[in-house]
């Protein structure tokens, strides 16, 4: 008797042991799920892509917009001639949670002392969105602009007319 | 305490030390994990890095593309041989002085022409190249060219 109750407990301990594995494998996987979604990281990604955006854009001889294929409704970003500083929304005070990334803009000069950034720049870029569903970098002539991106509705006598709305105009 | 008594708190301290100290082990290599999964996430090439700051050599009159005078307009893909310049470089991909370094640098040359300029901290630490075709404007000539882009990218401490 006394030899089954120990194999029992044995087995069962075991099942328990299991049981916290899979459960620690899980919550890591679900950890690390959560993690890669988080705010946190794609504020990251976010910032790093309107610092692309920005460099391509220079190189674009015209004039042109661009809209960022994301919710952005969770961040702030604020560009200016230096960089692209993003924050999760209301957090402007922790300067820890705040991503920088910055890029070099042309000058209308050669730099005699490249420690500053007093030069002369030939193009500029600035704006700030916060909280923003969607966010807009459109360059004119030699200046970006950072804004919120307004929904382009189309003229109304481009708008195609159903079926309907032409029997309803004939008499 | 018995002797059986004193053996289980023995017993007992040793499974906590090695528990604990397992335990221990797991969070640091959750902790490492985690960090490294955030640089995977995180990563972007730095082919497409360089390649995106690369455009503006050849498309904007403030780098190397030539502007016609009277009329401003601008011919990308099209590089005018007097601009190609470490002056105009400069001006075109103007990199900090004290921290340089750790930006992208590049090195462009002119294969045909032989002509080669570099950013203020490219050091020849060259780690990929790309090529394009150009038109190289020199007076009323144009010529065809192959312009080399070399990159190095962020280096941990200036080269002496």
């Amino acid at each position: 008797m006394p030899s089954f109750n120990k194999k029992a407990s044995s087995i069962i301990l075991m099942i328990i042991e299991l049981v916290v594995v899979v459960l620690i494998v899980g919550m890591t996987f679900y950890a690390a799920r959560n993690y890669a979604k988080s705010e946190t990281i794609q504020k990251e990604i976010i910032t790093e892509d309107l610092r692309m955006m920005v460099n391509a854009l220079i190189a674009v001889p015209g004039d042109a917009m661009v809209k960022y294929p994301q919710d952005t409704s969770a961040y702030t970003f604020i560009l200016t001639s230096q960089g692209v500083t993003g924050y999760l929304k209301g957090q402007e005070l922790q300067e820890l949670g705040k991503v920088k990334k910055t890029f070099f803009l042309p000058l209308e000069e050669a730099p005699a002392d490249t420690t500053t950034f007093s030069q002369k720049m030939a193009y500029t870029a600035s704006g700030t969105v916060e909280g923003e569903k969607s966010l807009c970098l459109e360059k004119k002539n030699k200046h970006i602009f950072l804004k919120p991106c307004l929904e382009i509705q189309p003229e109304v006598s481009e708008i195609p007319k159903t079926d309907e709305q032409k029997t309803e105009e004939t008499p | 305490m018995s002797e059986e008594g004193s053996f289980d708190v023995a017993t007992k301290s040793v499974y906590w030390m090695i528990a604990g100290f397992a335990i221990l082990m797991l969070v640091l290599v959750f902790a490492i994990l985690m960090v490294n999964y955030k640089a995977k996430l995180l990563h972007v090439p730095e082919e497409l890095q360089a390649q995106f700051i690369s455009l503006r050599f050849t498309q904007i009159p403030e780098c190397f593309a030539y502007q016609d005078p009277r009329s401003e307009r601008v011919y990308p893909g099209v590089i005018d041989i007097s601009k190609f310049t470490e002056e105009q470089m400069k001006k075109c991909y103007p990199v900090p002085e004290e921290n340089g370094y750790k930006e992208i640098n590049f090195e462009l040359e002119l294969k045909n022409a032989g002509n080669k300029i570099r950013s203020s901290d490219y050091y020849k630490n060259e780690r990929f190249r790309r090529e394009m075709q150009v038109l190289v404007k020199e007076g009323k000539n144009y010529k065809k060219d192959t312009l080399v882009i070399k990159t190095q990218t962020e280096l941990f401490r200036r080269p002496e």
